[in-house]
């Protein structure tokens, strides 16, 4: 028997023990393990790590949970939205005392205009900052699983 | 509770077209499982709620371009997925958690000794999956952890039936691997 043919044989070994093979498989592989005593050993072994974690589960979670989980759910989608609201009412304030700035600097000083062009955009840069960081770490605050432990 | 009834198909339509509530009973038939997945991967509870609630969230916002006759669970599942192991990449830079926290051995009421021994198949079945790849731990979970069957492992991995049976088997011969190079061998645990 070439190594390759050992192979594919051995590649059914979980798919019997997991009762996923079809009748004409499992026949043909009880069959095989007769006269394979190579393969009739890797099947005790597989059946042995099998063994292992058939004994354990992954710990419940408490009812409580599954009562308020759709509720936390729920409140992720809404606070999206929220986000989006709160993002483009910001957009909009930010736009309109940005212009309101402009307009002042560009009228009333009496400083050179490349002056006042420039302390308009040092004003624009630094609110467009502000605004970025402010949300980047709220943003991170949010999402971070463990902002209550102490480093 | 008429909507609990509806196939995922028509709950899924309604959400497309801005109903929120129909994905309630969505969530409810997955909740489980998704946090039970985030949890093998993650260890930690909370964190395992946040990241399963954050999946369906996404879930939900990309739902326009998901397409209703298909399964739901295994393109969830993917969404799932990345962010479990997104949280891992950043986590791993953060604080460790036990991993055998996330595990319990079934038994009836322990002695002593069998808590003690409990304690210790947790932490080297823990130990020798920790130090598996990341396919072979996902493929463990689904099968041993979350009893999905092939044909739902390979709905969900995107892979045909006999892909998963073969993985299958090769993840297990090297867990049985790692598990023979802890101390003593699993033949004891």
């Amino acid at each position: 028997m070439s190594e390759e043919r050992k192979r594919d044989w051995s590649a059914l070994v979980s798919g019997y023990l997991d009762s996923e093979l079809e009748a004409d498989e499992r026949r043909e592989f009880e069959e095989r393990l007769t006269i394979d005593p190579e393969l009739a050993r890797e099947l005790e072994a597989t059946k042995a790590t099998k063994g292992v974690t058939e004994t354990m589960k992954l710990k419940e979670f408490p009812d409580e949970v599954w009562e308020h989980y759709w509720d936390g759910t729920y409140n992720r989608l809404e606070r999206r939205v929220g986000w989006l609201v709160f993002s483009l009412g910001a957009a909009v304030l930010l736009a309109g005392g940005l212009y309101e700035l402009a307009v002042a600097l560009l009228r009333d000083s009496a400083d050179p205009w490349w002056v006042r062009v420039g302390i308009a955009a040092v004003v624009v840069g630094l609110a467009v900052l502000f605004v970025s960081v402010v949300r980047e770490r709220l943003f991170t605050w949010r999402r971070d699983p463990y902002r209550e432990v102490e480093r | 509770m008429l909507a609990v009834e509806a196939d995922e198909a028509t709950l899924i339509v309604r959400c497309q077209a801005g109903d929120r509530r129909s994905f309630e009973p969505i969530v409810r038939r997955h909740m489980r499982a998704a946090a039970s997945y985030a949890l093998a991967w993650t260890g930690d509870r909370q964190v395992a709620i946040d990241l399963s609630q954050e999946a369906f969230a996404r879930a939900y916002r990309s739902l326009g371009r998901f397409d209703p006759e298909r399964p739901f669970y295994p393109w969830f599942h993917r969404i799932l997925r990345n962010l479990c192991l997104d949280h891992l990449s950043r986590a791993r830079r953060r604080v460790e958690v036990p991993l055998d926290e996330r595990l319990e051995v079934v038994d009836g009421a322990p002695s002593p000794e069998a808590l003690a021994e409990r304690a210790e198949t947790r932490r080297r079945v823990w130990a020798a999956l920790r130090r598996l790849a990341p396919p072979d731990r996902e493929i463990l979970i689904l099968r041993e952890f979350q009893d999905l069957t092939y044909a739902e492992i390979a709905a969900v991995l995107d892979v045909p039936k006999g892909t998963v049976m073969s993985r299958l088997h090769q993840s297990r011969t090297r867990l049985r691997a790692q598990l023979e190079a802890d101390q003593g061998g699993y033949a004891n645990v």
